[in-house]
């Protein structure tokens, strides 16, 4: 007798397939497969429509025409990149982007899983992260760079860039309302910065006495920029008739404002350029700086910085009148230019010198240029602003060559050019006394400008 | 091509390597199916779900396992749902064996076959599918436990009582 387990052995089922598996397995998956990627297909294409339309509701509002502001006026933004970016906080609503950020998140874990990509849900998904940083980004610095009056950014950045188009441009978080001149675009305003910069120096020789920066109704083109980025030949010809060459290269350190206009405190640094330019009318043309001088040399001069500290309620100047504002950074032409008044000799040549007034005695001035050189003037007629120790002076004069040459024309005592030093008043006044320093050198006064700080 | 590489191909969606898998597995399985349903339609039903049912959790299976001992875990589970929705099993089908013409010690040793086939067919599905795997696909009492998701005891239980059983029923033929 066979055991159980021997049965058992032998009594495998001997059943056969009446059919091949393979065939009908691998179509089942194809259909699988298929069927798979519609339904996947159409849940992308739900989740697609639903975040377009989340995304359009979200942009619907200012956070569209922000951002469109912002790309369209690169230059305000950059100008004044806070307020943009506090637009942009505000436009942008924070609870709807972080629930789309969620929602996005989700998607991208659920696409992670998703080997394929041919659905736009990615792209949506990207956008909105990248608004959502933008706001929070936005948000954050507009948080930590609060410098701004409270208000609506956004109505503060638009008024700035209608401003531009009328006229007016935002530099430094302030605005300024420029002429009409300026109303061009970028390049046109380069040209005619250019244009008017060479026609400040065609003009400059304004008997304006008194003005630096007296726009007064009709106002001024300033124009500050890079003095490294300023070419400028200036020379006189031997028939006093100047000829200069002025180019301003406009560049990102370059401000515009209209003097007449309000305006906002300004800091001029050295090495930087300060221009006024005349406005249509060409009437109230003047400067405070004169580019052919190196601003870095005389960088101790007061006028090389100044501020603008009268403002109104919003914190803009309103009048550029020495009493209004006060401290304001300018120079004075003490004598103005007396080109009618001085016959300069054939090969004569005008000459300037830019100095720190040492001694003022009645009409006799003593100046140090930067060399430590003294200049001695007798000024006539009489000077009629109080010229103070330790301001800058500029002072034109013609010379004969022969005197170049001998070098004796400052003091006429033959001595070396920095025999006498530092002076004080009564080392000075001891010296002309002396006779060492003549009262009335042989040279005939062209010009005579004070360059300070006016502070009444 | 060994299974493993076979089903790494299949993962990366080579239908053909899955295919061959098939074509390996699908008498085994199609036995083993029997075993618990009786029926050779529903037994090939039943290992075609299963491989369709395997190809979609193809990555969730791990190599440290046979794939056989995995397909058969998951044909075991496709069958009892299967059993569960027919109320009554079938009769086996090829346990019908013709008597005609048979020489008599032909005839008797079919007759005692017969016999214990019908005790086994009379045996529960837990016992007989152990059976199955233990005499029929040589599957150690581990695997035997994964496929049937018992413990290992109550594998070696049940075939002891299968055993038990089939003694009873077949006492005057087996020694």
């Amino acid at each position: 007798m066979k055991s159980l387990d021997d049965y058992l052995n032998i009594l495998e089922p001997t059943i056969e397939p009446k059919r091949s598996l393979v065939g009908p397995v691998l179509a089942h998956i194809a259909a699988n497969r298929r069927r798979a990627k519609r339904v996947r297909l159409g849940l992308w294409a739900t989740l697609d429509v639903v975040l377009v339309l989340l995304l359009v509701s979200l942009l619907r509002g200012n956070a569209l025409v922000v951002l469109g502001l912002g790309l369209s006026h690169s230059r305000q933004v950059a100008n004044d990149l806070p307020l943009f970016m506090r637009a942009v906080a505000e436009a942008v609503p924070v609870v709807p982007v972080l629930i789309l950020l969620l929602g996005g998140g989700v998607i991208l874990m659920l696409r992670r899983m998703e080997h394929r990509a041919a659905t736009l849900a990615p792209r949506f998904v990207a956008a909105v992260f990248a608004l959502g940083l933008l706001g929070i980004s936005s948000g954050t610095y507009a948080a930590a760079t609060a410098t701004h009056v409270p208000g609506p950014a956004q109505s503060e950045f638009e008024r700035s860039i209608d401003a531009v188009g009328q006229l007016t441009v935002t530099i430094d978080g302030h605005v300024y309302e420029l002429s009409d001149q300026a109303s061009m675009s970028l390049t046109d305003r380069q040209l005619k910065a250019q244009a008017e910069a060479v026609q400040l120096n065609n003009t400059t020789r304004s008997l304006d006495q008194s003005v630096a920066l007296d726009g007064g109704n009709d106002g001024c083109l300033c124009i500050t920029g890079s003095m490294s980025q300023t070419s400028v030949t200036y020379h006189y010809s031997g028939d006093d008739s100047q000829q200069s060459t002025f180019t301003l290269a406009i560049d990102s350190q370059t401000r515009f404002f209209d003097g007449a206009k309000p305006a906002a405190p300004f800091i001029l640094k050295p090495g930087q350029l300060l221009v006024v330019a005349p406005r249509k009318d060409g009437v109230h043309a003047s400067y405070i700086a004169r580019t052919e001088y190196s601003l870095d040399e005389f960088s101790g001069f007061s006028f090389i910085s100044g501020t603008l500290p009268k403002h109104n309620a919003s914190g803009r100047c309103y009048n550029y009148e020495e009493a209004k504002c006060a401290a304001l950074a300018r120079s004075i032409d003490l004598l103005g230019f007396l080109e009618d008044e001085n016959t300069v000799p054939p090969g004569a040549e005008i000459r300037e010198v830019f100095g720190i007034v040492r001694t003022v005695f009645k009409n006799d001035i003593t100046l140090q240029d930067s060399t430590g050189q003294i200049w001695h003037f007798t000024v006539t007629p009489n000077i009629s602003q109080p010229i103070p120790i330790g301001g800058g002076l500029r002072v034109e004069f013609w010379q004969l060559k022969q005197d170049l040459k001998s070098r004796t024309v400052v003091d006429g005592t033959g001595k070396t050019d920095n025999e006498f030093g530092q002076l004080t008043k009564p080392q000075a006044l001891a010296l002309i006394a002396q006779g060492k320093i003549p009262e009335r050198p042989n040279l005939p006064i062209r010009g005579l400008q004070l360059v300070r700080e006016i502070r009444p | 091509m060994e299974d493993q590489d076979l089903i790494t191909q299949a993962r990366k969606g080579d239908d053909a390597a899955y295919g061959q898998l098939v074509e390996k597995y699908q008498r085994g399985l199609v036995r083993y199916c029997y075993t618990i349903v009786h029926d050779a339609d529903t037994a090939e039903d039943i290992a075609q779900e299963t491989f369709i049912k395997a190809y979609s959790q193809l990555t969730k299976y791990n190599a440290a396992f046979g794939f056989s001992t995995w397909l058969y875990k998951i044909a075991h589970n496709v069958a009892l749902n299967n059993i569960r929705k027919v109320t009554t099993l079938p009769l086996a089908e090829d346990y019908e064996i013709a008597y005609v013409d048979q020489v008599p010690e032909v005839l008797e040793r079919e007759q005692r076959e017969a016999k214990v086939r019908h005790a086994l067919d009379g045996l529960p599905v837990n016992f007989r599918t152990a059976v199955h795997l233990h005499y029929w696909e040589h599957k150690t009492y581990e695997e035997i436990a994964s496929v049937m998701q018992v413990p290992d005891t109550t594998v070696k239980t049940w075939l002891y009582r299968a055993r038990q059983q089939l003694k009873e029923e077949c006492h005057e033929i087996i020694g």
